[in-house]
């Protein structure tokens, strides 16, 4: 026995760091991903949960939501929605990094006072937006109104497409300083010299941004945009106090209708299968993310 | 000696079973887990209060009382009725009760209710939201319904008196918006969740319209009536977005000259704006139609996770007393479910505007029951939306509205 655990030393200590850890994921993370699958393929909702035993309806729950709800609908918003969200604030945060990653007195506590904005719980900012987005009396139409840039008031949040464009504006000025944040990490770890040496061969401004600073900050952007993307598409509370999926569910993304179906209609199954259309998203992106990280490590 | 034993212990059993409603006074002991989702510090105080009260006839029971947000409430029964973690008293908004029975959650208390003296106190309709195919399975606690707050001062500034039908409505609000242009005449919440379909409600069935035929000519009438309100300015097109609460801020900040909205704001208009000179009179009724309202209130049941049931009975129907009921709504601005409420407190007749709010009551009728009620309202919510945008005319969007409520109705 003695001699067992003398010769496997390495490979049982590595298990004991790593088993605990696995387990504990396993149980609680993936025990509900995997219960979620099994209901989604069921019938349960109001009538039938107290059921001993629940009947499979295999993929109706799935096609049900396609043909009869509005999950087509909602995967379009959803993908638009992060689709502009990220764009956005991966420009701005990219700009704001670059800028504030020279070197003057205010960088820094500019810095400083952005990250702000990321610490603020994202319902106080849902809140505040709400109120400023108002058709009569919220600041952003007076300024509007008041700066000529508007004839009259935009109703923000009553139609479709601009409920959207206030959603995603309200999420960018959010994730700005978050994508910032890790870009100025990614910024400061290009080293000087390679510039130097750039510039005595007679490199420009323009020259060295795409053919320095974005190559050598490639992996900091690979996983701002993974992150962002896995952020953005999984939103809820912003959605859920701005417009709760209104007008008409014109801002319903999947986690709100997942919510409201097993939440506010009490149809498990349904909002199971709308989870999981979500949860496969993103294990698609993540998917990609891998495939992209281990080509890096192989060149 | 086996048999013997299970004799004498089948014996102490029945002895028990006897013993126990005449000595249940002095005997009961035990814990007892209370959640509710009231918020206001009125409401907090008199749960405390009555608990005390509860305590000095029980001394041996520990009520713990646990408050949370109503979102986070409903969503803790929600897999309570998976996970059987539950109190032993729930509160519940009474539309919701009926999918909560269903789902196994609430205890049928049948035998305790129709023992009860107090029973036949209750109104019909309160009463009915506890109920499922004939059994009971809790108490209505307390009632609220809503009716139409005005500012006096902007009213008669306009030269307008108080608005009794539609078309008065319509009248005094296109005085309202020539005198106040800055002001928008009225405001009601038309967002896209229950309180919704909460305040398109009394409009609805005071034109006859009713939940069963939403392409009622009732209920269209009274889509159109909203369109209306909005296109000619009346209403601002945020009331799309906006809760009860937001309207009730409104009103309060002067933006709107009336609102729909019911009486748990009495207290909180008074406290924050006190030199407001406002009143409340009944929502306007169709010209050809009635008066009518929509109840709301909260229910409380025993849960089926609940161990000792006559320690619950006991919280409940002592919660549920006229004389706890009573004080406690009045505390709170609400009304008692029951027709004996006046008997323990002058509030409802004293009080000019719960006066108002009282005379409503006996015109609100419930929603639901039904299991897939929430279901149900988001399409009432969701057509009344297509009408206020524009999508769809009022014709279009309530009989297709008819057309998915009645598939989820059945």
């Amino acid at each position: 026995m003695r001699k067992f655990f003398a010769r496997n030393r390495e490979p049982l200590t590595g298990a004991l760091f790593v088993y605990p850890g696995l387990i504990f994921i396993l149980l609680m993370i993936g025990y509900p991903v995997v219960y979620n699958f099994i209901i989604s393929f069921k019938d349960v909702d109001v009538m039938t949960v107290r059921n001993a035993t629940h009947e499979s309806v295999g993929l109706a729950n799935y096609l049900s939501l396609w043909n009869e709800g509005i999950l087509p609908q909602v995967m379009v918003q959803t993908f638009t929605f992060t689709f502009w969200c990220i764009v956005f604030q991966f420009a701005f945060g990219l700009l704001l990094a670059v800028f504030l990653n020279q070197d003057f007195k205010t960088a820094k506590p500019i810095r400083g006072l952005l990250l702000i904005v990321w610490v603020v719980p994202m319902t106080v900012s849902a809140l505040i937006w709400k109120f400023m987005f108002q058709t009569n009396g919220g600041l952003i139409n007076v300024a509007l109104t008041g700066l000529g840039l508007a004839n009259q008031p935009v109703e923000w949040l009553i139609n479709g497409s601009t409920a959207m464009a206030a959603l995603i504006i309200t999420n960018c000025w959010v994730g700005i300083p978050f994508n910032m944040i890790l870009l100025t990490a990614g910024l400061q770890n290009i080293p000087e010299d390679v510039y130097e040496s750039a510039s005595i061969d007679g490199a420009n401004t323009i020259q060295r941004f795409f053919r320095i600073t974005m190559p050598m900050l490639r992996p900091a952007i690979m996983s701002v945009l993974i992150l962002g993307v896995i952020y953005t598409f999984k939103v809820f509370d912003l959605v859920y106090i701005m417009t709760s999926g209104g007008p008409m569910n014109q801002t319903e993304l999947l986690s709100t209708y997942a919510y409201r179906l097993s939440f506010g209609e009490y149809q498990f199954s349904a909002g199971a299968a709308a989870s999981n259309v979500l949860f496969l998203c993103l294990l698609a992106v993540a998917a990609i993310y891998l495939a992209l990280v281990r080509k890096d490590e192989v060149m | 000696m086996k048999k013997m034993l299970t004799l004498l212990l089948a014996l102490c059993l029945c002895l028990g079973a006897f013993a126990a409603p005449a000595s249940a006074q002095e005997t009961l002991s035990g814990t007892l887990e209370f959640w509710h989702y009231w918020s206001a510090d009125s409401e907090f105080e008199n749960v405390d209060l009555v608990v005390e009260k509860f305590n000095e006839i029980y001394p041996d029971v520990e009520v713990v009382v646990t408050s949370f947000s109503r979102d986070e409430l409903m969503k803790l029964y929600t897999m309570g009725a998976v996970s059987g973690e539950l109190p032993d008293i729930a509160m519940m908004d009474n539309p919701e009760m009926n999918a909560f029975i269903k789902m196994g959650l609430c205890a049928d208390i049948t035998d305790y209710v129709t023992a009860w003296d107090q029973t036949s106190h209750y109104y019909e309709g309160p009463m009915l939201s506890c109920m499922d195919e004939g059994r009971y399975y809790g108490l209505p606690h307390n009632s609220n319904c809503l009716e139409l707050f005005y500012d006096v001062d902007m009213l008669e500034g306009a030269g307008c008196t108080p608005p009794t039908t539609w078309s008065e409505l319509m009248d005094v609000c296109a005085k309202l918006k020539e005198t106040y242009p800055n002001v928008y005449p009225i405001g009601f919440s038309a967002n896209n969740n229950e309180e919704g379909t909460f305040q398109f409600a009394p409009f609805m069935l005071s034109a006859g319209g009713s939940f069963d035929q939403l392409d009622s000519e009732g209920a269209i009438e009274a889509a159109a009536l909203w369109k209306d309100m909005i296109d000619l300015g009346y209403a601002p097109k945020d009331v799309m977005s906006w809760g009860q609460t937001e309207v009730n801020t409104q009103f309060a900040s002067g933006n709107l000259a009336m609102q729909v909205n019911g009486p748990w704001n009495i207290s909180g208009l008074r406290a924050d704006v006190p030199d407001k000179n406002w009143n409340v009179t009944l929502i306007p009724k169709a010209d050809d139609g009635v008066y009518a309202s929509v109840l709301g209130g909260e229910n409380l049941a025993i849960t089926s996770a609940c161990e000792n049931m006559d320690l619950a009975w006991a919280f409940l129907s002592f919660m549920c007393n006229g004389e706890n009921t009573a004080i406690f709504c009045a505390n709170v601005g609400k009304f008692a479910p029951r027709d004996d409420g006046n008997e323990y407190t002058d509030f409802w007749t004293s009080d000019p505007i719960s006066a108002v709010f009282a005379e409503g009551m006996q015109y609100a009728l419930p929603r639901g029951p039904h299991p897939r009620w929430s279901e149900f309202s988001a399409v009432v919510s969701n057509a009344v939306q297509e009408v206020l945008t524009g999508t769809k005319t009022p014709e279009q969007a309530m009989t297709d509205a008819q057309a998915a409520g009645s598939a989820i109705m059945g």
